[in-house]
């Protein structure tokens, strides 16, 4: 299949910019390229080219060896990939949905987070587990998971999200050079909802610096994959009413860019964290306990988390009310300015 | 050193292991040790084949096979004795560390020997686990993805009776492990796990189907668990005294020495050598060992 063939699969017309699926795409095209021992494995990726069409072309171009649909089975899938990286080869594992990355979690948690530095072997595991994540698609049940408190939590693992097309490619290119396992949580509502100009691509990405896409000196809205774009959206808003709403997207979940988030909280004073996740143990609780931590001195307001609804993801309808959105988003940041 | 002298001097060695890593634990120098106690024939017999490039996962059970690869018994105590998780070089010994979830590994052990296909390299992967192991959906998965990438890896059950406090019966209704072999689309034996020859022929077959690249097999090895699960354990509580009895009495190692001395060309002098040796070896060992620990504490 031919690039625009494949572009044309993934819904994206060649003179409409990159949208983060085609971003991913050619992130992949590009790691299999230039090294022969990265090869992707999931259910469906290679004549479908998976769920989402990221690996849309890339088994007719590299072979079904490099391009490996898998039987339906995560646990093997990872527990495989193990096996793989362990001798020599860097698998790229895609998870078809977030929900279903739990039959795997035995393989991850007890294995992937723990073998390098269970045998003292820094880079023993050069893997990637891509997983979609998050929701506001109206996708079925178990398919608008937020599943990233697992791998924060469970020290061993590199863990990113991209939140734009911009970004996605150079970060994905940057997980796939690592020697560490990394795990990638792709916003699968910006798939085809993040569409960049080309000249907006950013060319490389390091794993664990965090960026500040708005500029402002009232608050700051610490964020990070699905919910940066709602973050710039805000501050986009409340700019026009003259207040300056900082966002910080945290690129890397883990580990955390602590110089980054406390010198943004500090020089802001006033600081709202915003996750998909729902708030019990969740990153964006980590990062506001950080902050009042480190930065209790500079702040003027206690810092505030807006997070999800502390229950089941919901049936499709109610899904509005149970994510953040901007009007909570922007309560929240009218609160710590208050 | 001729076939028969290696295979005891792996055979006397495994279980003089085995009672030093448990007297150890008794004497607090050791945290936690689980015994192979009645195993090490079949795992002598599985493993004695294999070649140095060849790899092997193992579960936590089979320290004999550590020997035979190379690993040494300070290496392996380590393990047991609360410092280091994988003391020794596994990459290079080629018997991978300890896999502590029951039955993760086997998909290792899948993923390892299909890098070894894709490189088209001829060495082959063997992994142990158990009949509780069995159950896992994990091992399923291993299975079924070696069977369809036709990766070269030999699964080899032991099925010693019993998953800590339950016996085989209550892992599966049907017989055993080794037919689900047939439902993966690749050959499965069953072999009794004190007939070392019995063993070492179903294992050599394996092999052989693996290097030539037609893909895994699973072989169960009949044997049984005479020590306790782990030094934490209490078989009293479960099973009879008399069926452990009756196990003791068939011990396998001792049908093996017997076997070799009478049908297999094993001096009774040179059988006498050989203990002494494993002894002496094992002695120091323990001094250079326990000294260690010492000096840790």
């Amino acid at each position: 299949m031919s690039t625009q063939t494949a572009q044309r699969e993934r819904g994206a017309r060649p003179d409409a910019g990159v949208n983060l699926a085609a971003a991913l795409h050619d992130a992949l095209e590009t790691i299999l390229e230039n090294d022969d021992r990265a090869m992707i494995m999931g259910e469906d990726v290679g004549s479908l080219g998976g769920v989402f069409r990221i690996t849309s072309g890339l088994k007719a171009r590299f072979g079904d060896h490099r391009v490996v649909d898998s039987p339906l089975a995560e646990a093997g899938l990872v527990g495989t990939a193990v096996g793989l990286a362990l001798n020599g080869f860097r698998p790229l594992v895609e998870i078809q949905f977030d929900g279903f990355i739990y039959p795997a979690l035995n393989q991850l948690l007890c294995h992937v987070a723990t073998m390098p530095t269970r045998f003292e072997m820094p880079g023993l595991l050069p893997m990637v587990v891509r997983i979609p994540v998050g929701g506001r698609i109206r996708a079925g049940e178990l398919h608008g998971e937020s599943p990233e408190t697992y791998f924060v939590h469970r020290a061993g693992f590199r863990v990113v999200s991209p939140s734009s097309a911009a970004v996605g490619g150079a970060l994905l290119r940057a997980a796939a050079a690592s020697d560490d396992a990394v795990i990638f949580l792709e916003p699968k509502r910006l798939y085809r909802g993040s569409t960049v100009d080309r000249s907006e691509v950013v060319d490389e990405m390091a794993l664990d610096q965090a960026r500040l896409v708005r500029e402002g000196d009232d608050a700051v809205v610490i964020a990070y994959g699905p919910t940066v774009d709602l973050a710039e959206a805000a501050s986009d808003a409340l700019r026009e009413e003259g207040i300056g709403v900082a966002v910080l997207d945290l690129v890397s979940l883990q580990p955390l860019d602590v110089d980054a988030i406390t010198q943004i909280a500090s020089r802001t004073g006033r600081v709202v964290t915003v996750t998909e996740a729902v708030r019990r143990c969740s990153l964006a609780s980590e990062v506001a306990s950080l902050v009042a931590e480190s930065c209790f001195d500079d702040l003027k307001a206690a810092p505030i988390v807006v997070a999800s609804e502390y229950r089941p993801y919901p049936t499709a309808d109610f899904e509005d009310d149970f994510f953040p959105n901007q009007e909570r988003l922007t309560a929240a940041i009218r609160r710590v300015l208050s | 050193m001729n076939e028969i002298e290696e295979l005891t001097r792996a055979v006397l060695r495994a279980r003089r292991f085995d009672v030093v890593g448990m007297a150890l634990q008794r004497q607090g120098n050791v945290d936690t040790y689980g015994q192979a106690y009645g195993q090490e024939v079949g795992q002598i017999g599985a493993a004695f084949d294999l070649e140095p490039d060849d790899m092997v996962f193992p579960s936590y059970r089979q320290p004999g096979v550590g020997l035979l690869r190379g690993v040494t018994p300070l290496e392996l105590l380590t393990y047991y004795s609360g410092s280091n998780f994988a003391p020794w070089d596994w990459k290079a010994k080629g018997y991978g560390p300890y896999t502590i979830p029951v039955g993760s590994q086997t998909a290792h052990a899948t993923g390892w020997a299909w890098a070894s296909r894709l490189r088209g390299e001829s060495n082959v992967t063997m992994v142990f686990f158990g009949d509780g192991a069995a159950s896992q959906g994990e091992v399923h998965e291993a299975m079924n993805y070696a069977g369809v990438f036709k990766a070269p890896v030999v699964f080899v059950c032991e099925n010693n009776g019993w998953a800590i406090s339950m016996p085989s019966a209550r892992q599966t209704a049907a017989e055993g492990v080794f037919k689900r072999a047939e439902a993966y689309g690749f050959p499965g034996v069953r072999v009794q796990g004190n007939d070392i020859w019995a063993v070492r022929e179903a294992s050599q077959a394996a092999v052989a189907r693996a290097r030539a690249g037609e893909g895994p097999s699973l072989i169960e090895i009949m044997t049984y668990r005479i020590g306790a699960h782990t030094t934490s354990d209490d078989p009293t509580l479960y099973r009879s005294k008399d069926e452990v009895k009756e196990q003791k009495a068939q011990d396998a190692m001792q049908t093996f020495l017997a076997d070799a001395t009478e049908n297999h060309g094993l001096e009774q002098s040179v059988l006498e050598k050989l203990e002494t040796e494993v002894e002496d070896e094992f002695d120091t060992v323990v001094e250079t060992f326990v000294a260690t620990r010492e000096a840790r504490r």
